[in-house]
């Protein structure tokens, strides 16, 4: 599947440039869908937002997916939440950007959809400075 | 209560022989243009009244234009290039979803190998011109 083959890349030590803007161990800070509570910081919560067919015909779908995912990165300044998205960004489009991924899903990043800041938001003790990002990919996960 | 059916599941093939049809794989859509009868205006001064009086004398069965998702390598796909590059007449058939069939002979006369985006999954067309009528359920169409 898709979040978790994304998950063990970025926690694997191919990913180290994304580590170097994470709290260790990577493990513990890279979430599939919702982080847990009060986790060190800085950390990143992927979510996929769209995952249809690259293409449909009177044949029926194909196992190539058109998707697009989110990364969130968590930080307590809003330059490490930066610096954490970019990081994710530059290693997932530029030196990863295609193969394949432990579990065995095949990916090609293609572009940036989305990238900006978004406003501050209440911890549990002080606040979180969150960076978002969109990358969309063709993939086709392992059966 | 209207009766609807949905485009999926109709094929299209083709045969250079008549004998031996092969589905067009892949496609999205097959859409005619349309047939178009040719008129003559034979309004003259004996006519009646103040209105035309339009005489049809032929019909152009038009063209179907074709869309899919290419697999570069499926030669149900490439027997349209096929057919482009003979300059030769082919038989077509198209069965709708309820079995509904239409037969008609004609040429591949624009064909677009691949279509490409950096973002989106490639694609194929293509164009044939009908030659002579479409015959379905009705007779000839």
């Amino acid at each position: 599947m898709l979040l978790p083959g994304l998950f063990s890349q970025l926690t694997s030590p191919a990913a180290i440039a994304v580590q170097k803007a994470l709290a260790s161990p990577p493990e513990l800070a890279v979430f599939i869908t919702a982080a847990t509570k009060q986790p060190p910081r800085p950390f990143l919560v992927m979510n996929r937002v769209g995952a249809p067919p690259a293409g449909a015909t009177q044949d029926g779908i194909s196992q190539l997916i058109d998707g697009e995912v989110q990364f969130d990165s968590y930080a307590d300044t809003p330059q490490a939440a930066e610096t954490l998205s970019h990081a994710v960004r530059d290693y997932l489009m530029t030196t990863f950007n295609a193969g394949a991924l432990p579990d065995g899903t095949t990916i090609q990043f293609v572009d940036v959809t989305m990238d900006h800041d978004e406003p501050y938001e209440e911890g549990g003790m002080g606040y979180l400075y969150r960076a978002l990002l969109r990358l969309k990919a063709f993939y086709t996960e392992a059966s | 209560m209207t009766n609807a059916r949905p485009g999926y599941g109709s094929k299209f093939f083709m045969s250079s022989d008549n004998v031996h049809f092969t589905p067009v794989a892949q496609l999205k859509s097959f859409i005619p243009q349309g047939s178009r009868q040719t008129v003559v205006d034979q309004t003259n001064v004996l006519t009646p009244d103040n209105f035309s009086r339009p005489l049809a004398v032929h019909i152009d069965s038009g063209d179907i234009d074709l869309v899919g998702i290419l697999d570069p390598a499926n030669t149900e796909i490439l027997q349209l290039g096929t057919a482009h590059a003979s300059l030769a007449l082919y038989y077509f058939q198209i069965v709708l979803t309820d079995g509904t069939e239409y037969t008609f002979q004609g040429l591949v006369i624009e064909y677009v190998p691949f279509t490409v985006t950096y973002n989106k999954a490639m694609g194929f067309s293509a164009k044939i011109r009908i030659s002579g009528a479409l015959t379905g359920p009705a007779g000839t169409a």
